[in-house]
């Protein structure tokens, strides 16, 4: 295994025992505790043999431990390259939905595959193919079709489409584009995320798009951070930041809601946009926005990362969070379809809990002046 | 010489009802095409969409889910679950191109060992009308 390696790129030699990162941790409270310095500590002592697979699993890479290190050990990098190696010898994560997710991806990733992935598209919606700006789609129409009414992902795409539509922009939306790897890059299975790396890449690059817009952070990120050929002019941008960068365009009207946004790791902890979100919102008259004790950097993950490891901890990390949420406003909107799809799996069975958690994009366009 | 187009078909079946009906098509000396592979569950409720696709991932060409008639689950209500589920899994097939011919739910009883049979013949000419599974595999 390259564990040196991994140790090195990550930073984790660097690690000083100082235990921030457990308490920063979302998994960690009275009765259970992950602790990112003793699982480095134990590697950085035992090597090979001081790793425990279900430790590194459990993590749920919402980098909460890095952004308060004080050393700049980059924790969630570091799990994500020993799943890499764990996957390697067989062992993997215990997926939820029975794996229907991750073998849609593997799916994608061979290429052999004629989607029909736009079916949702309706005449209302304004696109069209020779445009420069392309809407990265991901996988809503699985979301739809797998977690029904949790789901109700292609509404976010529909939303952003009105959205551009309304400040002039028609987007390009590509039929057969594959699932951008985010959740095969987070469980170590690498070559599957290369394969789908490699066909978005070549499907992306012979377009003349010039601008991709994402609704899911996770895209984003994984866009960002981990596509290695994409074309160089070609400009990357969350709709968030797109349409705050456009905010004077947008015409809105009075919607008296109390809301609070919650941050998702990818867009916030990882891309560092969180006043883009926030000024969307303020911009729609009347709109009050609370914010939670925990927000920005601070902000807690919604429980479940990848399709893998749903279990009581995330279960009760959702309930905490939207027990918060409810105390202080109306409505908790969150800007992830993943934070959406998890806190509205978690409100099902909880009367007691007084509130909605509504996507961002849809939000918006329910309030634009028609 | 490339060898002429053969099915693979995987072939869920419920231990009360459609398990047994193929027992009895067996011990009843029924014909029908090798083609395919049973895999006993204690329930068709059991199947969750994950197991279809991850046979399909394999290179499965068709899954037949096979259940107590309505009604008559041993588990009261497994097999309406099994209906759900199947029902999902052909919409997720739909979008990614496999197409929601290739899954198919089928009610068999105990006693329907001449169904059974007829089932698995049925579903293995459609099968073989449709040609392989396009992720290829060799199950």
């Amino acid at each position: 295994m390259e564990l040196d390696e991994a140790v090195r790129d990550t930073n984790v030699q660097m690690c000083y025992s100082c235990g921030k990162c457990t308490l920063a941790c979302p998994l960690t409270h009275d009765d259970h505790i992950y602790s990112p310095r003793r699982i480095v500590e134990t590697i950085l002592a035992h090597g090979e043999e001081g790793i425990s697979p279900a430790e590194m699993w459990e993590c749920l890479t919402c980098n909460a431990c890095s952004t308060y290190c004080p050393s700049d050990v980059r924790f969630p990098a570091f799990v994500r390259e020993i799943r890499g190696e764990l996957v390697k010898d067989g062992s993997y994560g215990e997926c939820s939905h029975a794996g229907i997710l991750h073998s849609m991806m593997r799916l994608m990733a061979g290429g052999q595959l004629e989607q029909k992935r736009l079916e949702w598209l309706d005449d209302s919606l304004e696109t069209s193919p020779r445009s420069n700006v392309l809407l990265f789609v991901g996988c809503a129409p699985y979301y739809d079709a797998v977690l029904g009414e949790h789901g109700s992902h292609t509404e976010t795409t529909k939303s952003a489409i009105k959205l551009l539509n309304s400040i002039g922009i028609k987007p390009r939306l590509l039929k057969d584009e594959v699932c951008c790897g985010h959740d095969m890059l987070w469980t170590g299975e690498t070559e599957t995320f290369e394969n789908l790396e490699r066909i978005n890449t070549e499907r992306i690059n012979k377009s003349k798009v010039k601008q991709i817009i994402f609704t899911c952070p996770e895209c984003y990120d994984t866009f960002k951070e981990n596509y290695k050929d994409l074309r160089e002019d070609i400009e990357l941008h969350h709709l968030a930041q797109f349409l705050g960068d456009r905010i004077d365009d947008l015409e809105f009207k009075e919607n008296g809601k109390k809301v609070t946004f919650q941050d998702s790791c990818r867009l916030g902890r990882f891309q560092g946009i969180y006043e883009p979100p926030r000024d969307l919102l303020l911009a729609v008259p009347g709109l009050e926005l609370v914010e939670m004790e925990d927000n920005r950097k601070k902000s807690v993950c919604c429980g479940t990362s990848c399709w893998m490891n749903c279990d009581q901890e995330s279960k009760r990390m959702q309930v905490e969070r939207l027990e918060e949420a409810s105390t202080i406003a109306d409505m908790m909107i969150t800007a992830c379809p993943k934070c959406l799809i998890h806190y509205r799996c978690a409100m099902d069975g909880q009367s007691k809990l007084d509130t909605d958690v509504k996507d961002l994009f849809v939000m918006l366009a329910e309030s634009l002046e028609p | 010489m490339k060898a002429p187009f053969e099915p693979k078909i995987l072939a869920f079946c419920c231990n009360w009802c459609a398990y047994s009906g193929a027992d009895l098509a067996g011990t009843s000396r029924l014909q029908y095409p090798p083609n395919v592979k049973i895999v006993r569950v204690m329930c068709s409720g059991r199947i969750d969409p994950g197991h279809i696709f991850r046979a399909f991932e394999t290179g499965v060409d068709g899954i037949l889910v096979a259940g107590c008639h309505p009604g008559e689950c041993h588990y009261i209500s497994g097999n309406e679950r099994a209906e759900e589920r199947v029902e999902t899994a052909k919409a997720v097939a739909e979008i990614i191109g496999i197409g929601k011919d290739r899954i198919r739910l089928e009610w068999i009883s105990a006693s329907e060992g001449l169904r059974f049979a007829e089932v698995i013949e049925d579903f293995i000419k459609e099968i073989r009308a449709k040609g392989p599974n396009p992720v290829g595999g060799d199950a």
